[in-house]
């Protein structure tokens, strides 16, 4: 309850920052700089359709007043008239055919070619980012933002600055026709126009706010509507009534929808119709008032016509204008989201030293803890480990829940810096390595493995697949013990896996998928072999042989592999016991038991069960 | 070497004959009538009147204006007309102002509730297999997607044809009145409504083509910024790979701008300029008529020069708004199949009421729909009241698939399943459903309540000791207690910003009270505890079986070593039933379960035997 004042004391500050004139104009232009200098076609075709457009919009007006005045003259010419008539048509069709031309084939191209430009930039850095920013919800919120809006954005910044240009345009030709006809009906038109536009801004203050108001309801009921339309919840909606608790819930949003409505109804009621009638009367007032002048003969007929059918060009005008305006502090807080992302410095930057095969990694009094903030550091997910792994070592770590094992491969693999302590590979700290190189020494199967929208070839491979690499992937996918799976595809280690881009693709279960993972580290000439948990969704038969495999192949090689099945463990030459970020106990499998520690008991009371039943 | 390169086939259109078309779309005004009786005249009678004020304003008020003063008429009479129009102008603004504000949205509630309220209906009614048919699914997912504002979208093209056909009549009445012949000059656009169709069709096809295009492009962003993907990005040559996707997928942008782009254009030019032109000729001869026959005055011209151009404009766009109607009938289609629908498990609610007894399964074979081959094949098995049975099994042997038969949220293919000697079908569903208390594998909170989520049902009095018995049996009860609200915390935060997040573990231990709260004869756990570790899933069995004395509790597992508690164990492999019997039977039997249980006990028992020798 406490927070809540701060919270919104917080709003209110970033809202005032958010519509500080100098940052706004400071964020839309480097926007529109960026866009000049990836793609400088795009701002001048825009402010070219922004002049043809801009113009057209007045034109109409230009040359009905021209027609019409030329009918009140004593002898009107006819050829003149025709003219006038063939230079409009002639007009629109220049208009019509560069508008067609831009809107429906150029802009597209232009627009896609900006895109894939900002997008490189911003690929780049989100691989350069830190892994630990993915943990920081605030950040990473404003990175997935900036990936989704950038492009977006830049296109919106595009064409606010041309509807701005035109609408210049259009106005000031407007205003220069009106005031040749009569200044002051010009002003009053203007004026009430202004005074339209305001009312009309004040009225959406109120629904805007309204609409923050409904939003708890909507969104209660799009949850609703999306637990009775997601597979997800359909077994769980036929096993009970919960049919009837939410039924409730959404008739109660409703129910508070229609009373925000009626309530903001009742509220701009007044607002709404004061609005209408200023705008009734810029429209009647000038009938009225020009009437007066085309008796006098102060007024020409032409002039007449035009200031009354200009009145909504010049009304619209001025709204899109300001509604324009409005959208520019928007526009700058969200490039403002954009600039902090691309601004941000990776913390964990290599160094030039270019990695060996290796032969020792060592961990000095390595803590660890999530976060930046002081409050979280107290939690330590690695407290004080020290451990030297020499090469061709099998380690098994093993532990409950949170122990820190997975914690500890991420540092090993450098996705993350240690907060305390240190990590030597070759007996040099790992920050003075070059990362590529040192990452293309180890290769890793994580529980939370990811399949791509690729070829299984380009899947193993981590990457394309060249010629030479067929034998490899083959070679890889008999040893993960997918060969079976293989045989029974189609295109073989061409196959497209995923329903992503097409309904072909083949979706793997979870223990297929998870052989494919493992894959990997055979493609490759890996030195060190971490693999978390690699197995957990292969039955036992296939963990068992998929363990023989992996060790026969391994020979050489240095393995770090975490489990949860004690069963795996044994063939360790080496077990690390973690509990709390400590490590606690350590040695092989007979030496532990002997001991009778914690990995002892842990190991007992697994195997207990079985026990008393088999013998 | 891409696998993209494989052309997509261009998805065959759905076509409706245009009665069909018709009757979708008054199928829904039909809805609309029906749950706002009052709302669609009201809609429709003020819409025309306004665009009749707006034809008096815009075009009549303006000729009368010019010609009048051409003919030397009397000033005052024109001031009190343009007066009196513009009494009128705000007096209706009045109405229309007290409509739009608070009776409109009124109405619009009601019939967005009544349209969503008829689909989630509908769709707690049918089957579960529905769900895993892709083509029923997509269906019903377009058809819940945005179902409202597509009725309502209904109204408003409906309105604006209303629109175009009082403005295109007033219009040509008064081009009419003017010379009957630019009647005719009119009538010319409503060809250029198919030049309009073409281009629409066009841009339909390569927004289509566009779309695996985009989907491509997507799917690369995300995989450089999502956390899931972000450590194999890393590690891997990924990334390489993932921008040379986004690089084609921008050459085929353009192709594709290229292969449409300029004949869109084209269309457009003419499809825009055409009206432009016919005014152009029709203002040409109603120049000649004022200036020269003398046979229009000047006020005519101008209404000729206004108006020809807006009736051709309209006349050109009325095609399109045929083509909304049509695109609103496909959606509708949708809809209308679903609320049509007839549920293959039908409530039944005069059924025989259900009550506690023995359950059995009799050659069931069950086949998912468009899967070529059976889940279950020929099973049998009996459980007695107050039994214990162990299902165990791979993954994919279809233990879960018998599960939900079991639970009658699917018809089996072939065979029945029945409870005391009677077909589940024959029972009234809601008592049925209230002889189960089930816990999912895959178990999703709702936004409700820790007791809601537990009963499945609205609260009642006495629930709240019942609930918290049940959450202190289940081990639950530890982390509930915590929460602020106890057992009324809202659990998720769909909605609720204080809502309780719980961990995989703490949601199993929670919903496994479910067990203990409800009086169900009958305990159905489906690997309730795959999130904790074996000791404690073995212990977490141990106290289900006592605390449900007298009760059915069927449980299925892949770790066999809580299958060791059960009276009868039924391994199943492939969709079949291998072996059967008590774990001593089976150990004894020596078969495919003795081998698989040695499997996972061997590199214990080895060890712990080795020890205490």
């Amino acid at each position: 309850m406490k927070r809540k004042p701060s919270e919104k004391a917080k709003k209110k500050k970033e809202k005032k920052e958010r519509e500080k004139l100098s940052i706004v104009l400071k964020h839309n232009w480097l926007m529109l700089r960026k866009i000049a200098k990836m793609t400088p076609e795009y701002i001048f075709f825009t402010l070219l359709m922004s002049v043809v457009w801009g113009l057209g919009n007045a034109a109409s007006g230009y040359f009905t007043y021209a027609v019409l005045n030329e009918f009140d003259l004593p002898a009107p010419s006819f050829a003149k008239v025709v003219i006038y008539l063939a230079l409009m048509v002639t007009w629109l069709l220049i208009q019509n055919g560069t508008s067609a031309w831009y809107f429906e084939y150029y802009q597209t191209i232009v627009d896609r070619k900006l895109q894939h430009k900002m997008h490189s930039e911003l690929f780049e850095q989100a691989l350069a980012m830190d892994l630990a920013c993915y943990d920081d919800p605030k950040f990473y919120n404003d990175y997935v933002f900036a990936m989704d809006e950038s492009k977006n954005r830049a296109t919106q910044v595009m064409n606010d600055v041309g509807t701005v240009f035109r609408q210049l345009i259009t106005l000031s030709a407007l205003v220069a026709l009106l005031s040749q006809v009569d200044p002051f009906v010009a002003l009053l038109m203007g004026v009430s126009c202004l005074v339209s536009v305001i009312l009309s801004n004040i009225t959406n203050r109120f629904y805007f706010k309204k609409n923050e108001r409904t939003k708890p309801f909507h969104r209660k009921n799009s949850y609703i509507n999306r637990i009775y339309h997601l597979a997800d919840h359909s077994k769980e909606l036929r096993i009970g009534k919960a049919d009837e608790n939410l039924q409730k819930i959404y008739t109660e949003s409703v129910e508070g929808i229609v009373e925000e409505e009626m309530k903001v109804g009742k509220k701009t009621f007044l607002l709404a119709l004061a609005n209408d009638v200023v705008i009734y009367l810029a429209q009647f007032a000038p009938a009225l008032i020009l009437l007066f002048g085309l008796y006098d003969g102060s007024v020409k007929l032409g002039g007449y016509v035009a200031a009354l059918s200009l009145m909504w060009e010049l009304r619209w005008g001025i709204y899109e204008l300001l509604q324009t305006f409005i959208r520019f502090p928007e526009n700058a807080r969200y490039i403002g989201k954009y600039i902090h992302f691309m601004d941000y410095k990776p913390k964990i930057v290599g160094g030039d030293r270019k990695a060996e095969p290796m032969e020792t990694l060592e961990l000095r009094n390595l803590r660890f803890a999530y976060g930046n903030s002081e409050d979280t550091k107290e939690k330590y997910s690695l407290d004080g480990v020290d451990l030297t792994i020499r090469k061709g070592e099998k380690i098994a770590i093993v532990g409950y829940n949170g122990a820190g094992k997975t914690t500890l491969t991420k540092l090993l693999m450098r996705l993350y810096d240690p907060t305390e302590g240190e990590i030597l590979y070759n007996g040099h700290p790992l920050s003075e390595y070059d990362i590529p190189s040192l990452r293309s020494h180890i290769g890793a199967v994580f529980q939370d493995y990811k399949i791509f929208a690729a070829t299984v070839g380009e899947n193993v491979m981590g990457g394309e697949v060249s010629p030479d690499d067929r034998d490899t992937v083959f070679d890889a996918l008999e040893k993960s013990t997918f060969s079976d799976r293989l045989a029974g595809m189609e295109k073989g280690i061409d196959t497209a896996l995923t329903r992503e881009f097409s309904d072909e693709g083949v979706n793997l279960s979870g223990g297929e998928a998870q052989k494919v993972a493992i894959a990997r580290i055979f493609a490759r000439p890996y030195d060190l072999i971490i693999m978390d948990e690699p197995s957990s969704a292969l039955d036992p038969e296939a963990e068992y042989q998929l363990n023989h495999t992996l060790l026969s192949y391994a020979e050489e090689k240095t393995m770090i592999f975490i489990s949860h099945r004690l069963s795996t463990t044994r063939m360790a030459d080496r077990i690390l016991m973690f509990e709390e970020g400590k490590l606690i106990e350590e040695g092989s499998h007979d030496a532990l038991m002997e001991r009778g520690g914690k990995y002892a008991e842990m190991f007992r009371l697994q195997a207990e069960k079985y026990r008393t039943e088999t013998s | 070497m891409s696998i993209f390169k494989r052309k997509e086939k261009p998805k065959k259109e759905n076509v409706l004959s245009g009665r069909r078309a018709f009757s979708n779309n008054l199928y829904v005004l039909k809805i609309i009538q029906k749950v706002a009786p009052s709302f669609l005249p009201t809609y429709f009678l003020w819409s025309v009147l306004g665009s009749i004020l707006d034809f008096f304003i815009y075009t009549w008020m303006m000729r009368k204006v010019v010609n009048d003063f051409q003919l030397g008429e009397p000033m005052e009479k024109l001031a009190a007309i343009i007066i009196a129009l513009l009494v009128g102008q705000v007096v209706f603004d009045v109405f229309i102002t007290i409509l739009r504000k608070v009776v409109y949205p009124r109405y619009q509630q009601k019939i967005v509730a009544a349209i969503e309220q008829s689909l989630f209906e509908k769709a707690s009614k049918v089957e579960l297999e529905c769900y895993e048919n892709p083509k029923f699914y997509d269906k019903y997912v377009r058809a819940m997607d945005n179902s409202y504002s597509r009725c309502m979208d209904v109204v408003y093209t409906v309105d604006s044809l209303i629109w175009r056909v009082t403005s295109i009549s007033t219009n040509a009445l008064i081009l009419v009145s003017i010379d009957p012949w630019l009647a005719l000059v009119a009538l010319i656009p409503l060809l250029l409504g198919f030049v309009r169709k073409y281009r629409n069709r066009l841009q339909k096809t390569r927004d289509d083509e566009r779309r695996p295009i985009d989907r491509r492009q997507a799917y690369v962003q995300r995989s450089f910024y999502l956390g899931e993907y972000a450590k194999e990005m890393r590690l891997t040559a990924m990334p390489k790979l993932m921008i040379g996707y986004y690089k084609e997928a921008l050459k085929d942008h353009i192709a594709l701008q290229k292969k449409y782009g300029f004949k869109m254009a084209f269309l457009k030019t003419v499809g825009d300029t055409g009206p432009n032109l016919v005014v152009f000729l029709a203002g040409i001869y109603a120049a000649y008529c004022t200036l020269i026959s003398h046979t229009m005055l000047a006020g005519d011209f101008l209404v000729v020069f206004n108006t020809v151009g807006q009736v051709a404009w309209v006349l050109a766009s009325l095609v399109t708004t045929l083509e909304e109607f049509r695109s609103h009938a496909l959606y509708i289609e949708d809809y209308r199949y679903f609320l049509d629908y007839e549920p293959k498990i039908k409530k039944n609610a005069n059924g025989i009421p259900a009550s506690a007894g023995t359950l059995s399964v009799e050659n069931v074979t069950f086949r998912y729909a468009g899967a070529d081959r059976d889940a279950l094949q020929n099973i049998n098995m009996t459980v007695r009241q107050g039994e214990k049975i162990a299902l165990v099994g791979h993954n994919g042997s279809g233990k879960s698939t018998l599960v939900k038969l079991l639970l009658h949220l699917y018809e089996p293919t072939e065979g029945a399943v029945k409870l005391d000697g009677i077909s589940l079908a024959d029972y009234d569903q809601d008592s049925l459903k209230e002889q189960f208390a089930v816990v999912f594998q895959d178990f999703k909170l709702l936004s409700l309540s820790v007791a809601e989520n537990i009963l499945l049902r609205p609260l009642k009095e006495g629930d709240e000791e019942r609930v918290t018995e049940a959450l202190q049996k289940s081990g639950g009860w530890e982390k509930v207690s915590t929460l602020k609200n106890g057992i009324h915390t809202t659990l998720t935060r769909e909605f609720d910003d204080e809502g309780a997040v719980l961990s995989g573990g703490e949601g199993q231990k929670v919903l496994l009270a479910r067990a203990f709260a409800c009086d169900s004869p009958i305990i159905i756990l489906d690997e309730p505890s795959s999130a904790l570790d074996p000791i404690a899933e073995y212990q977490m069995f141990r106290n289900m079986l006592e605390a449900c004395e007298g009760r059915t509790l069927i449980f299925i597992s892949h770790r066999l070593a809580s299958a060791v508690l059960a009276d009868h164990v039924y391994l199943l492999e492939n969709g079949r039933i291998v072996e059967d019997g008590s774990h001593r039977a089976l150990m004894e039997q020596n078969g495919r379960y003795a081998e698989l249980f040695r499997k996972q006990a061997e590199n214990y028992v080895k060890e712990v035997s080795r020890d205490e020798a």
